[in-house]
């Protein structure tokens, strides 16, 4: 036998015993094939490589292909380009669309890869005495020919004396290793997820549970006549505004359709992100007036047939979602930001179900996990819906749009892998032999230039720091109101710009 | 030997992703794009599908490699 050798990476840190060779680093901690009264025996590393490709192809490919293509019919992505256009033209626009994005990230991927794939593992060094050097140990045969720990004698003096016979070298050293490409395009994608994840995760686990109270304390009631009255005036003059918006909107397109022509490249584009600026302002109007119109219509004509269960579930739900969302505040603040944590707080939790029941633990670290990606999507369309920077794509019954499903899968799909990266660093002592602990909180940790920004916590301070501003911000304005204001100066506006 | 149990709860996770993926396409959609756009709502329905497969995977890791001190490849 030649040299013992075993790699061990617990807190972001790898133990090399002896003297290993390199490519020890690259074997996989998984299990397969081996004993299942040990491990599961599942190849992790295939599942997750399968995942790490998955992933960008969905993002880069398949969702901007069937965006390209289906947009084309609604007119705003690719605005002027796709009236009266034919299903055969459309293909060709929507492939040409997709080539370029397939084209620009494809060459991103392959630059990065090329010049930023190495990573730099510290590492201890232990040398033990010869493995000849040990002690000898008999074992006791039974009669069954099967071989059992317990055969074997007890660990004595000789043993110590072995193991202190080990020098360890006091400073660490640096393993320069190249990682293999789905586990760099893992790393590339989490840290563009990252950006995401950091803005929407942050807001959405502040307005889940806070949309999830109000939604019982909003719950519908019965409405006095006076009330009523009031409500339905308010709600009608809206929509006669929103009507008369729509119709100023329609006029301004065509007019501008017709000066486009004559402008400059610059002018055109300003232009047109003015009047894009002006959509979303619509849709956004519109949007609100059919919720409040949805909610007067519960407190009135549908008021007998509103399900009373559904504001107590939001409520139960809100509770719940408000105590996840305070339990990964204190994670981070408690484990994720100090070095050396304070406490490993959520990772205690789940270790205590692997006393009792294994299941239990296993179904918390997917609830949380999942709970954050949920609040993604509710932060981006909460973002959307308060600010103006991109269309609102709400997920509504029976009237989402299939471009609103492509975008929430898309953001999902990007938020996925900073989700998986952020519970492995989370539950880092509860996944410690995990594969993708290796993989997020190692070889990826260490990265030439990405590394630097998990390393130095850079997301997880930001996550916090929207998190706890979103808060504030909830806290003074809690109602998502576009109210009769912002349709009147909108019609206004426009109602200057189309006489002008 | 792989873990029965495992198995049978990939089996299950996977059917039931994709279950409650199927009903949010077809609850959701808007009445226009019913029977039609079946391209992309495949591509809704297994996206949606592989985004709670990477969140869940990892709690499948956990329990491959519970139990398990060291490295078990060797």
């Amino acid at each position: 036998m030649g040299v013992l050798s075993f790699v061990i990476c617990k807190n972001n840190q790898c133990l090399i015993f002896c003297t290993p060779p390199l490519k020890s680093l690259n074997r996989t901690t998984g299990c397969e094939g081996f004993n299942t009264a040990v491990c599961g025996g599942l190849n992790m590393v295939l599942f997750w490589d399968i995942i790490y490709w998955l992933i960008p192809a969905w993002v880069f490919i398949l969702i901007p292909f069937c965006i390209f293509y289906y947009e084309a019919d609604d007119g705003m992505l690719m605005a002027g380009t796709s009236v009266g256009a034919k299903p055969k033209s459309k293909l060709k626009e929507a492939l040409c669309y997709e080539s370029f994005v397939v084209v620009i990230f494809g060459l991103i991927f392959a630059m990065t890869y090329l010049f930023l794939n190495t990573t730099s593992i510290p590492v201890r060094d232990w040398t033990g005495p010869d493995f000849a050097a040990g002690p000898l140990y008999a074992i006791t045969e039974e009669n069954n020919s099967t071989f059992s720990a317990s055969q074997l004698q007890n660990m004595g003096d000789e043993d110590s004396a072995i193991l202190n016979a080990n020098t360890v070298n006091p400073e660490l050293s640096t393993m320069e290793l190249s990682i293999n490409p789905a586990t760099f395009y893992a790393g590339l994608m989490a840290w563009l997820g990252w950006f995401l994840f950091a803005c929407f995760g942050g807001i959405g686990m502040a307005a889940l549970p806070l949309d999830l109270i109000l939604a019982f304390v909003n719950r519908p009631h019965h409405m006095d006549a006076v009330e009523f009255a009031e409500a339905q005036r308010s709600l009608r003059d809206r929509v006669n505004e929103l009507v008369n918006v729509g119709e100023l909107l329609k006029i301004e397109q065509e007019e501008n359709a017709q000066k486009y022509e004559k402008m400059g490249w610059r002018e055109r584009r300003k232009a047109m992100a003015e009047e894009k600026k002006t959509w979303i302002k619509f849709k956004q109007a519109v949007y609100l007036m059919e919720e409040d119109a949805e909610d007067f219509a519960n407190c009135t004509a549908n008021y007998r047939n509103y399900n009373p269960l559904i504001p107590i579930f939001s409520l139960l739900g809100g509770i719940l979602a408000l105590l996840i969302s305070l339990c990964w505040v204190l994670q981070i603040i408690l484990y994720m930001l100090p070095t050396p944590p304070v406490t490993p707080f959520l990772n205690e939790y789940f270790r205590w179900f692997e006393t009792w029941f294994n299941l239990f633990g296993v179904l918390s670290v997917a609830i949380f996990s999942f709970y954050l990606l949920i609040c993604a999507v509710k932060g981006c369309f909460k973002f959307g819906l308060r600010f103006l920077f991109f269309q609102v794509h709400p997920m509504k019954l029976n009237k989402t749009y299939m471009s609103s499903f492509l975008f929430n899968i898309g953001l999902v799909l990007l938020c996925a892998l900073p989700v998986v990266q952020f519970s492995a660093s989370a539950f880092q002592d509860y996944a410690r032999y995990t594969t993708v602990n290796q993989t997020f909180n190692v070889q990826l940790y260490y990265l030439k230039f990405f590394g630097w920004f998990w390393r130095s916590k850079v997301f997880e301070y930001a996550l916090l720091v929207i998190l706890l501003l979103t808060c504030i911000y909830l806290g003074c304005k809690p109602k998502d109101t576009s109210g009769g204001k912002d349709s009147i100066s909108l019609r206004d506006r426009l109602r200057a710009r189309v006489s002008g | 030997m792989v873990d029965i149990f495992l198995i049978c709860v990939i089996v299950v996770g996977f059917f039931l992703l994709a279950v409650i993926g199927l009903y949010l396409v077809v609850k959701y959609q808007h009445p226009d794009d019913k029977n039609d756009a079946y391209i992309p709502k495949l591509v809704v329905l297994l996206g949606f599908v592989l985004a709670g497969g990477t969140v869940f995977l990892l709690p499948l890791d956990v329990a491959n490699n519970s139990n398990f001190a060291g490295e078990c490849t060797r």
